[in-house]
């Protein structure tokens, strides 16, 4: 018992952080390993010891525990998309232009009336009655596809 | 979560194309059954007369030719609109139903 176990070399001073001392290279010049030495004072005090654990963020910072996390892999907005929905809205303003504009031709169009046209004109003038009504539908469907797309949109693309 | 003011805007549209078809079918029966008002089978038609026939006759027919696409226009919209309504409701549905078992868990 009186035989105490000889100290790893590994926990040697030289292994040490902060160690200045001179480094032993050869088996010759370490310590051997039977050789007891004591604790050697390092000159300049106990070195600056590096910071491993962040310190923990203010409290303003942390999140509520009820608080839904973020989704930050959301999607940018795409700018093509909004062309699109623009683009939309106004094709249906403008079919629904067109049909007041072609209902008021035709409210006028008289001359089919009074025998003034040729049976070409009488054509045109039977399409032309015909195109409000499908006209204002598709201003409608445009109008509302704009309105459906606006709505289902996630917030953070609008 | 569908935000509730295009929801609105789709049911104000709606609503003005119900009006809108409305007034187009009344319009509609107007000037047809009063086509020939204030003129009678003996009278000597000027050509200022026929001008104003020929004028109510084309407003008779233009309007009846809009009412079935306006009626069309306004079912559309419609039912968008009810589209819309129906999610919102189930969404609305499901964030209750979360809240609901987040509180039972606490």
């Amino acid at each position: 018992m009186g035989d105490k176990p000889a100290i790893d070399p590994h926990y040697a001073a030289q292994f040490q952080r902060g160690y200045d001392g001179p480094v032993l290279t050869s088996p010759a010049s370490a310590p051997a390993h039977s050789t007891r030495t004591d604790p050697v004072r390092i000159p300049g005090g106990p070195p600056a010891s590096a910071v491993r654990v962040p310190d923990p963020p203010p409290l303003v910072l942390r999140p509520a525990a009820d608080e839904e996390p973020v989704d930050v892999d959301e999607p940018e907005p795409d700018r093509s998309n909004r062309i699109v929905e623009w683009t939309l809205l106004a094709l249906g303003a403008g079919l629904l232009l067109a049909a007041a504009w072609v209902f008021q031709l035709v409210v006028t169009d008289t001359a089919m009336y009074l025998g003034q046209t040729t049976s070409e004109e009488a054509a045109l003038s039977m399409v032309r009655s015909t195109l409000p009504g499908p006209l204002l539908v598709a201003g409608i469907v445009a109008i509302s596809t704009w309105l459906v797309l606006h709505a289902l949109r996630p917030r953070s693309m609008r | 979560m569908i935000r509730r003011r295009y929801l609105a805007s789709l049911g104000g549209l709606t609503g003005a194309l119900a009006l809108f078809a409305a007034v187009i079918a009344l319009s509609a029966v107007a000037t047809t059954t009063q086509m020939y008002d204030g003129f009678s089978g003996s009278d000597t038609l000027t050509q200022s007369d026929v001008n104003q026939l020929v004028g109510r006759q084309l407003w008779a027919e233009a309007l009846t030719r809009l009412v079935g696409p306006a009626i069309l226009a306004t079912a559309i919209a419609g039912v968008a609109t009810l589209v819309l309504l129906v999610l919102r409701s189930r969404q609305v549905s499901t964030v209750v139903r979360a809240t609901r078992s987040r509180e039972r868990e606490r």
